[in-house]
């Protein structure tokens, strides 16, 4: 079981990969998270009868952890003030695109687990039915949620882009 | 940025992420990492199911021959009615305190949840119903504790016992010391979390009605 185990993970590991990228914003929670995804997996795997598609199941249990997971309250590194010289300094030019892909990272910080939650699976294309499964939410719902996402996020990277 | 944009840019930068270390050597330390959890999962399980069962099987069967040797040779274990309740206590404050601690790993246990909103329903049931539950159990076993320790103490150290009345007061105001800090530690620990699961389910239920 073991092996088939191993196997089904290394199959499927980008689904961990991108719910502890979603949840977590340092290397050392990363590794935390998964770490208890993980676990969570190996003790459900026995019971997984495989009705659902492989994927679903790894979801459901891998963003189930992240969200009901007691989280470590850890120290916040200190904020560093910028010096005056520095903001003289011209700036290097960017990829606009590259700071707007920052901007929507930081406005998905600031969504809810719920949120977040929902959005790990859009940016996967699962159908709302799926999703629905996942989240234990109404079809309909979801496309309500998703829609309040999109418009929660646009607001925020606006807010964003005038306070920068 | 439109969502969609940002959905190809994510899943590019999530993928390159991913390339920064070579494909064979990360699917090795995964499979390390499984097996190193799973093993150490299973040894940690093991150990401890093992350590807790002998040490509660030693109090019980010093318990039962304590119990024995008295009914049988009153004469000979005059002291040991004494020591019967204090073994009784120390016993069943062991167990009181095993079972409040395998309780509260369930809390965590999400594996028969159907979906998000189902494991965050019954994580807050099992948190109340642990909180709940273990303070009944504390209010009932630390008193007796206190009493032992009291009982003891003032015997060992002091050479001396003191009235009824007194280690009785003595033991409530120790009871609710420990209670009042079980509490903070608790709040401290638990009540920011149960408060983000409330939250999220509120969302959840919300967009359900």
């Amino acid at each position: 079981m073991k092996e088939e185990f191993i196997a089904c993970i290394s199959e499927h590991e980008r689904i961990l990969f991108k719910v502890c990228k979603m949840y977590c914003r340092s290397r050392d929670d990363e590794q935390d998270l998964f770490q208890d995804i993980l676990l969570q997996l190996w003790q459900s795997f026995p019971s997984f009868k495989r009705n659902s598609k492989v994927s679903t199941w790894m979801y459901r249990v891998a963003l189930n952890t992240a969200i009901t997971r007691l989280r470590s309250e850890k120290k916040k590194p200190e904020q560093q003030t910028i010096d005056k010289d520095v903001l003289q300094i011209p700036n290097t030019i960017r990829d606009p695109k590259e700071e707007n892909f920052e901007l929507m990272m930081r406005a998905i910080e600031k969504l809810t687990d719920v949120e977040k939650a929902i959005m790990v699976l859009y940016m996967e294309d699962h159908s709302y039915r799926e999703m629905a499964e996942v989240m234990g939410m109404t079809e309909s719902n979801i496309g309500f949620k998703i829609n309040q996402i999109k418009t929660k996020l646009k607001t925020t990277v606006n807010v964003l882009n005038y306070g920068a | 940025m439109e969502l969609d944009e940002f959905k190809t840019t994510w899943n590019k930068y999530l993928e390159d992420e991913r390339k920064e270390r070579p494909h064979s050597d990360y699917i090795n330390m995964i499979t390390m990492k499984i097996s190193n959890t799973v093993n150490k999962l299973n040894e940690n399980t093991i150990y401890w199911w093992k350590f807790t069962r002998n040490v509660m099987i030693l109090l019980f069967i010093m318990l039962a021959a304590n119990i024995s040797f008295f009914i049988l040779f009153p004469e000979k274990f005059q002291n040991l009615e004494n020591a019967l309740p204090v073994f009784g206590i120390l016993a069943f404050y062991a167990l009181g305190i095993l079972w409040v601690y395998y309780e509260k790993v369930k809390i965590f246990d999400i594996v028969d949840s159907n979906n998000i909103r189902n494991a965050i329903e019954k994580a807050i049931r099992r948190f109340n119903r642990w909180y709940i539950l273990s303070t009944l159990v504390y209010l009932f076993l630390l008193p007796l504790m206190f009493y032992v320790v009291v009982n003891i103490g003032s015997e060992a150290f002091l050479h001396k016992s003191f009235p009824l009345n007194t280690e009785v007061i003595a033991c409530a105001v120790m009871t609710i010391l420990t209670l009042i800090g079980n509490h903070f530690y608790y709040k401290k620990t638990y009540f920011r979390w149960l408060d983000l699961l409330k939250n999220n389910l509120k969302e959840l239920e919300g967009e359900a009605k």
